[in-house]
């Protein structure tokens, strides 16, 4: 056997590896790529009298440094790194959108306030109601707009999980169709380099989704979601989709579509993936955010507008109110009975409201108002009119009837508190119509002899001055502890009444009355009507204690002051954007330590390759130097034959 | 375990990032001010000092309200003083138009004069702070409080009209009692000339306007007996004093009010420089600290860079 083969088969060997050497060098920062390596056996041996002679290298193929176990623990990684980032990345979006308190809502309303305090300075002064006007409008428009970026953040987020799904799917059928050629490739197999395609392609999915891959022997890639559904068999792969929710009309739901069937994705059981961090921050976070926003303009403006209703306005009517917000009610499944409903904060009860939405169901003149955010549920007190219920109140809210009849077995979804905000406005108004003053005006008798004094009126009734004149109740003492109520007219309305000094006393159709010190009998309190409301700045003094009373609802029912609200939700969204940035770090140092595991077994260190490349090359300089060893052989052999 | 070239790199790319991102962190915070700019960068914080925040702003507006009240206490203690010293005027003209020996010419010019004085009360009782509000005003009144008239009477509702919320102050002074619904001293009841708001009976209230109108009526009506007018006059300066007395306990209740808003001014200054101080705790840079940080921080960073180019130059490719 010739000198020659042998040479050939070392100079291919050490072509071959220069080559491989080459690859890995070019390849040296592309992401994903495994080094190669080409593996050289010995050729079988020639048998001779003689025995065994060598008969120089073969290549047997070229393999790549692979550690399956390093693969599947960077793709599980990077399903936990995405879901943390995705989730960070749209709470860092809420996250500014409280970053600058200054033009905040909260600083919106502490002007109002001032506001409410300049007219009651100076309640005969136009300005100043115009003043208080306009920082309404203000406070309306930084609600609505703080309102606005948060629902805007849903829809970026519906988008994003939109985009996540689309890729998901790109990879599922390109992992299906790899799947295909594996199968048509026979026993050849697929090139190292489109196994680095596929490890990448589960790794992209994996960004999307927790996904499990397992290897047949043939080759062909096996893909499960955490919850054990199959993503890719053969080359079938699962389609996902966005849809409605039949249960959530008012959201979008991802679907698995799979061998026919529809499965709605449980985030839950995602186990990872942008896809989980996005739901979870939808559902969760963003859900959060928005209702305590929306509880704390809605609590605010009821309280406003409560203290407006009890006040009178420049003529002597009962104030209107400052703001509006509504809500939204959607029937959920196509099998209702097409009611329409409509929902909004029960006037006085806006400290009630509770940061969730609910679903509302009918069970047959009963209905169960269930929480979103809890699963709790809230006492419905139904509203009765000529045996049709017409309106359902619960947790500070009223659901009016709007048209048709409820079914027994309708279903509706509540939007109350998380739409609040971005439908807030301050309704138009005049300046004359800013109600400062209130209805009655007390006033002790001339030839009261005792030292009682009035020390506070508060309204529970909404009353207008307007083309009143005279009393509209008086209380006159029959001795220095009990007191008899008299109308208008002087008749007796309650008599007997037990008198203790600073007691708030309570007066059917008026509110409450404070008196202290000691009346003399025969002593009298009056309760005219106001005839000077221009002037009179009681009923904004009401308005002013509205930052001192609990008006905003919380989830545990107690209701706590605007500030503190404001601060607690400024503090969610602080700790939930810190604990996902928290997360993503978290879960990114374990993707880093991961990918470097894999690319210590992987990875193309370009030191390591000039090495071998010298390596290489001498060894292809050395067969070379071998066939000239056999030319020189074969010319010496044939010198002496011709000689 | 093996080092790959591609490791170092991604290593040595990754941690430049993230000196470069905490020293953006830490540049912002020097430049802004604020260690606290969105809410994750300290929850507790950031609650804590939005907390503080709002509860400034609120003190701002007590603080205004204070000043609105003593601006009108101010406003009121002037025109208290005016009022007292149209009342000792014409207590004064009461006094000299007692003496005998004035003609009936000369009590008609000294009637002028308590006209004269009459008219000022009526201007004082209806002054106004120049931007709709009434020193009189009561606890409201729909235009000026003091309707001119025989009698002159209090349209506006008696009380008094209040700002603040925690400390109310009030900003208007119930003018019934100093002008028009005077209660006379205890034991001096039925001291007044010719009538009063509440006649027949015994008068134990007086109304200063109608005192006045009666004594110039007297004065000028000469068929008036000497002994009566005397009598008539012991009794209208008995109504100016028991006028003065009212106007000086105003006087006095404007000073403790006065007080009682100097108080309450001090309390405010005092918690707005604890919830300054508060805000600036949660919410503002310790420069100190931060530019020692940023210090540290470029170093870490020019380490960090200087040695990934030494070991990038490191490359056996360089060699061959």
């Amino acid at each position: 056997m010739s000198i020659f083969s042998i040479a050939t088969g070392a100079l291919q060997a050490a072509y071959a590896q220069i080559q491989t050497t080459g690859h890995n060098i070019s390849n040296a920062g592309t992401e994903g790529y495994s080094r190669q390596e080409v593996t050289l056996r010995t050729a079988a041996p020639l048998q001779t009298g003689a025995g065994f002679f060598g008969r120089g290298v073969e290549i047997e193929g070229v393999r790549r440094r692979y550690d399956a176990w390093a693969a599947a623990e960077v793709a599980q990684n990077v399903a936990l790194n995405s879901a943390d980032k995705a989730r960070f990345s749209q709470m860092s979006e809420i996250d500014r959108l409280f970053a600058n308190p200054e033009t905040g809502a909260a600083s919106a309303w502490a002007d109002f306030d001032s506001a409410v305090a300049d007219v009651v300075n100076r309640p005969a002064d136009t300005n100043a109601r115009a003043g208080l006007l306009a920082r309404a409008a203000t406070l309306a428009d930084r609600i609505e707009r703080t309102g606005s970026q948060l629902a805007e953040v849903a829809r970026t987020t519906d988008e994003r999980i939109a985009q996540s799904v689309d890729t998901l799917n790109d990879s599922l059928n390109r992992l299906a169709r790899m799947n295909d050629l594996v199968a048509s490739s026979g026993a050849t197999g697929l090139p190292n380099d489109l196994l680095d395609e596929r490890d990448r392609l589960i790794e992209k999915v994996n960004e999307s989704m927790a996904a499990t891959a397992y290897i047949d022997d043939d080759g062909a890639v096996n893909l499960f979601a955490r919850g054990g559904q199959s993503l890719v068999t053969g080359n079938t792969a699962a389609r996902f989709e966005m849809r409605p929710d039949p249960d959530r009309p008012d959201q979008r739901q991802v679907v698995m579509r799979s061998q026919g069937q529809q499965l709605p994705v449980d985030p839950a059981l995602l186990g990872g993936g942008a896809l989980s961090g996005l739901l979870k921050m939808r559902d969760e976070d963003l859900v959060a955010a928005r209702a305590q926003m929306g509880a704390w303009a809605a609590g605010l403006a009821d309280a406003y507008n409560t203290a407006q209703s009890l006040a009178v306005d420049g003529n002597g009517l009962a104030g209107k109110p400052l703001f509006q917000t509504t809500g939204r009610v959607m029937p959920i499944g196509g099998t209702n009975s097409g009611a329409v409903l409509s929902v909004a904060v029960q006037p006085g009860k806006g400290a009630e409201l509770r940061p969730t939405d609910y679903e509302l169901r009918n069970d047959g003149g009963t209905w169960t108002a269930r929480r979103l955010v809890d699963g709790s549920t809230a006492t419905v007190s139904p509203v009765v009119s000529g045996g049709a219920t017409t309106a359902l109140r619960f947790d500070g809210l009223e659901v009016k009837v709007e048209a048709g009849t409820p079914a027994t077995g309708d279903r509706f979804v509540v939007n109350a508190a998380t739409r609040f905000a971005d439908t807030f406005k301050a309704l138009a108004r005049v300046p004359g119509d800013v109600a400062a003053g209130q209805a009655l005006v007390p006033r002790t008798g001339t030839t009261n002899a005792g030292t009682m004094a009035v020390t506070g009126l508060e309204f529970d009734t909404a009353l207008s001055s307007a083309g009143n004149s005279g009393n509209r109740l008086s209380l006159r003492f029959d001795s220095p502890t009990s007191f008899t109520v008299l109308a208008a007219n002087g008749s007796v309305l309650t008599t007997g009444n037990a008198y203790e000094a600073n007691a708030p006393i309570a007066l059917a159709g008026v509110g409450r009355l404070t008196l202290t010190g000691t009346p003399a009998a025969g002593d009298t309190v009056a309760l005219e009507w106001n005839t000077a409301p221009t002037n009179d700045n009681r009923g904004a003094r009401q308005m002013l204690s509205v930052a001192d009373r609990p008006v905003v609802g919380r989830m545990d029912g107690v209701a706590a002051n605007a500030s503190d609200a404001w601060a607690s939700l400024l503090g969610d969204v602080g700790l939930r954007t810190q604990s996902a940035e928290a997360g993503a770090l978290m879960s990114q140092k374990l993707l880093d330590s991961a990918k470097e595991v894999r690319t210590g077994a992987s990875g193309v260190d370009l030191d390591e390759e000039a090495a071998r490349l010298l390596q290489f090359q001498q060894a292809y300089q050395a067969a070379a130097k071998l066939i000239q060893t056999a030319q020189s052989m074969f010319d010496t052999l044939l010198q002496t034959v011709n000689r | 375990m093996r080092i790959t070239s591609s490791m170092i790199l991604e290593r040595a790319t990754n941690e430049l990032l993230r000196q470069r991102g905490e020293m953006g962190q830490t540049q912002s915070e020097v430049s802004s001010g604020r260690r606290v700019v969105t809410p994750s960068d300290d929850p507790v914080a950031a609650a804590a000092g939005e907390r503080a925040r709002l509860e400034l702003m609120r003190n701002e507006r007590d603080t205004r309200m204070v000043a609105f009240a003593k601006y009108r206490v101010a406003m009121g203690e002037t025109t208290l003083g005016d009022l007292g010293d149209s009342l000792r005027n014409a207590r004064d003209t009461l006094v000299q138009a007692g003496n005998g020996s004035l003609s009936d010419i000369n009590r008609v010019q000294l009637a002028q004069q308590l006209r004269q004085s009459r008219n000022e009360l009526m201007q004082l009782a209806n002054r106004d702070d120049g931007a709709g509000g009434w020193i009189f005003g009561g606890q409201t009144t729909q235009g000026a409080p003091f309707q001119d008239g025989t009698p002159v009477t209090y349209v506006a509702q008696p009380g008094e009209q209040r700002t603040g919320v925690d400390a109310p102050a009030a900003t208007t002074i119930d003018g019934r009692a100093v002008l028009t619904d005077i209660e006379l001293p205890a034991g001096t009841s039925g001291t007044v000339a010719n009538s009063s708001p509440n006649s027949g009976g015994v008068d134990t209230r007086v109304n200063i306007f109608t005192t006045l109108d009666d004594a110039i009526a007297m004065l000028e009506d000469a068929s008036t007996s000497s002994a009566a007018r005397a009598d008539g006059l012991a009794k209208a300066v008995g109504g100016i004093d028991a006028a003065i007395a009212a106007q000086s306990v105003a006087r006095t209740r404007l000073g403790e009010q006065l007080r009682a808003v100097d108080a309450f001014e001090a309390r405010l200054a005092d918690d707005k420089v604890a919830d300054s101080a508060r805000l600036a705790e949660m919410i503002d840079v310790d420069m100190v600290e931060s530019l020692s940080r940023l210090a540290r921080q470029q170093t870490q960073a020019d380490a960090a860079m200087k040695t990934y180019a030494q070991i990038s130059q490191i490359n056996l490719f360089r060699y061959i």
